[in-house]
């Protein structure tokens, strides 16, 4: 299991750079805040974060599963703009809402911390543990950050495992594995096929 | 550097009533045609796919900047203020008022009657519809009567709401689909719809905005567009009591005046900033602002309220697919001894929708336990065995009088002008029944439940008005209303409001369509004028 577990994490490393450099380029306003924020996820140990990711992510989807959701939580941070203007509230007057800041600073700061405790507790950092004593740390993390029932919007999250989750769990691949059927919410698709039951998943997990 | 902006008719608002003016003069006639709309202009239509991608990943405003900082109405119902209005952010619900809301006093001796039928406007629901492009179906006649056919058929039901439907209507209660302005076939130069499914930012240009109209017209050249041109004041002629002129700035200086001269105005600035312009422009021959001689401008605002629930329904749903599509019934807008069991004005809407409430992936199951790796997905495939909907029921408000806008003197603008604020107030008869009436809808709720099966998540009862109107509204008294049955305001022959401000009641349904339709009319006469 750990040898499976490294030779995942090693392969990660290989992709990671890959990931990163597969962010669209954006224009204009876009294209500035993308540069800082590419920065500021970059600054996320992304061997870390995989080891992370395995600990708390689904283990059906298996190590091909983890690094797709890694790869999209990567691009979907680098892609983040700080204090971006949001949508009015229906029914309300308020002044128009800004977004937070970028996420990655404090969720990089989450694993290091995580790392060092993992040192501290087992002589190892979270990386070279067994996965199931990488879950019980962050799961004792989590309570001390007060993780409510409901995933907020990620970047919303105050802690790192409810960031990646939240993003997992909102793509429409994830509802297509919970129901076991490809429904591709948010896709674009002729009014006829919309009116049909989705078709099951070609296999248990398919992420395609 | 002063300048003038001049046209034969100038609207004044660039929303979809302004839009439905705009298109139906410029058919009509050959007059010039000036939009004056304090908002920027969003026409990025191009760009869509990117910045609906955006809202969905990170929840961004698809429309930046479609706002002005420091200029808020207090209670209203959005900031939204650009070219094309609240009607960009729409969802594309397109329902009539029932024929009964324009007769309340008479048939149920309650509120007012509208100065005109629901025959009377019938034509001009028929022409928003081919205008803006409706797809619906019909349903029962003697509760959604029409003249004519919709000019599309209705998009293809989702599996969720075919199932939804069956499951509805084993408690009796007729549904059908609900209305929309997208577009089942290609329609006016914009394409079929494909249940993008995020209809607020629609990428493909198949759900209906008045942006669409405005760029038509300015490639035809029959008007002139002027955003970020806010009037503050209109001012009535020395000789007569017609409008002379309006004087706005630009806000990019606004400290030069624009003086705007027109032979005739039109303010289809919505409910909120119509009345606002109104009592803004109080002075000399007119102390309580201008069309306001029977102190009627800014009162009885409208809106109707909802009742909402989620429920848990026995059957598997796949919700994503067109979260948006919706059922109707207007079972209990009409007038019998089923709607009204108890003699007492009660009328309301019924629609669903599917839903993913207590279906969503979570973080903790219901005893607290985190779920972490496959725990969280094998929580989410228990809960999904069933499915979920939403219900919901808008029923009718009686405005009271004081129902108003005012304007607050010590709340300004970034340019030194006093700020509105809306304050609901229900007649005496609303108040009296609120109680009644969201209990027996919760009460219908679960007839539907019991008959389908399945259980209650949670009701929700609003506070406030949804879809509000009027503080300029239609009537045949001058000593009671604003402008006439044309929107024609009954003190000065060239100013006409147009749409939303002009309701006397808001119904039970969305207001947009009945906005267009009015919209037309008061075109269609502005344009034998001209």
């Amino acid at each position: 299991m750990e040898g499976e577990n490294r030779s995942t994490r090693r392969k990660f490393l290989k992709t990671s750079g890959a990931a990163v450099a597969a962010v669209a380029a954006p224009t204009g306003a876009a294209a500035k805040a993308g540069q800082e924020s590419q920065s500021q996820s970059l600054s996320l140990d992304l061997p870390l974060l995989h080891a992370f990711a395995e600990a708390v992510l689904p283990e059906e989807i298996g190590a091909d599963g983890v690094r797709d959701a890694l790869r999209d939580f990567v691009t979907w941070m680098n892609g983040f703009e700080p204090v971006a203007e949001l949508p009015h509230p229906y029914l309300s007057s308020v002044e128009v809402q800004y977004g937070p800041p970028h996420p990655a600073p404090r969720w990089a700061s989450q694993l290091q911390a995580l790392d060092l405790l993992a040192q501290k507790e087992h002589g190892a950092g979270l990386a070279e543990l067994p996965v199931g004593k990488r879950r019980d740390l962050i799961a004792a993390d989590l309570e001390r950050h007060d993780a409510g029932e409901s995933f907020p919007r990620p970047a919303h999250a105050g802690h790192v495992a409810t960031g990646l989750l939240a993003r997992f769990y909102s793509r429409p691949r994830a509802a297509d594995l919970a129901y076991g059927a490809r429904i591709n919410a948010r896709a674009c698709r002729d009014l006829a096929s919309g009116a049909v039951m989705p078709p099951p998943l070609a296999t248990n997990g398919a992420q395609g | 550097m002063p300048r003038t902006i001049e046209a034969d008719v100038v609207i004044i608002g660039g929303g979809i009533s302004s839009a439905m003016v705009a298109e139906r003069v410029a058919e009509d006639t050959d007059a010039s045609i000036a939009v004056i709309e304090a908002g920027n202009r969003i026409f990025d239509f191009e760009n869509r796919f990117n910045t609906r991608r955006r809202f969905l990943d990170y929840g961004e405003n698809p429309y930046q900047g479609d706002h002005i900082p420091g200029h808020s109405c207090k209670n209203a119902q959005s900031r939204a203020m650009s070219v094309g209005g609240l009607a960009m952010h729409w969802g594309g619900t397109t329902p009539r008022y029932s024929p009964e809301d324009f007769r309340l006093r008479s048939l149920f001796g309650v509120g007012a009657d509208w100065p005109i039928s629901y025959d009377d406007l019938d034509p001009f629901y028929q022409e928003a519809e081919e205008r803006i492009g409706v797809a619906g179906e019909q349903g029962p006649p003697e509760y959604d009567p029409r003249s004519g056919g919709y000019p599309m058929d209705p998009l293809p039901t989702s599996y969720n709401l075919g199932l939804a439907k069956e499951w509805a209507e084993k408690s009796g209660i007729p549904y059908w689909r609900n209305p929309v302005s997208k577009n089942s076939r290609p329609w006016r130069g914009r394409r079929e719809c494909i249940r993008c499914d995020t209809c607020s930012i629609c990428p493909t240009g198949a759900k209906y905005s008045p942006d669409f109209t405005f760029r038509s017209l300015l490639d035809a050249g029959r008007i002139t567009l002027h955003d970020r041109t806010m009037v503050r004041r209109l001012v009535p002629k020395s000789d007569s009591d017609a409008i002379g002129q309006a004087d706005a700035f630009h806000r990019d200086d606004p400290d030069d005046a624009i003086t705007i001269r027109a032979r005739h105005f039109v303010l289809a600035a919505g409910y909120a900033w119509s009345s606002h312009l109104l009592l803004m422009s109080a002075g000399g021959r007119f102390p309580d602002g201008i069309a306001n001689r029977s102190g009627t401008v800014g009162r009885f605002i409208t809106g109707h309220r909802w009742v909402n629930a989620f429920v848990s329904v026995p059957m598997r749903l796949y919700p994503g697919i067109y979260g948006s599509d919706s059922l109707l019934s207007k079972r209990f807008q009409h007038q019998d001894d089923e709607a009204q069991p108890d003699g007492k004005y009660i009328r309301h809407d019924l629609r669903i929708w599917e839903s993913d409430m207590g279906k969503r992936a979570r973080l903790r199951d219901d005893h607290g336990n985190l779920l972490l790796g496959d725990a969280a997905l094998n929580d989410w495939r228990r809960r999904i065995e069933t499915g979920s909907l939403r219900m919901r029921g808008y029923y009718d408000v009686i405005p009271a009088r004081e129902s108003a806008l005012t304007l607050e003197p010590n709340r300004k603008n970034p340019w030194g002008d006093p700020l509105p604020r809306i304050d609901f107030v229900d007649d005496p008869v609303s108040a009296e029944l609120r109680g009644y009436t969201e209990a027996k809808i919760e009460e219908r709720f679960r007839r539907i439940l019991t008959a389908g099966g399945g259980t209650m998540l949670n009701i929700t009862f609003a506070s406030d008005y949804d879809h509000p109107g009027g503080g300029c509204r239609m009537g045949d008294d001058p000593d009671d209303s604003v402008v006439d049955a044309w929107g024609r305001a009954h003190d000065h022959a060239n100013l006409w409001i147009a749409g939303a401000p002009t309701i006397v009641g808001s119904g039970c349904n969305n207001g947009t369509l009945t906005f267009a339709a009015l919209s037309l009319r008061t075109a269609s006469r502005l344009a034998g004028e001209l």
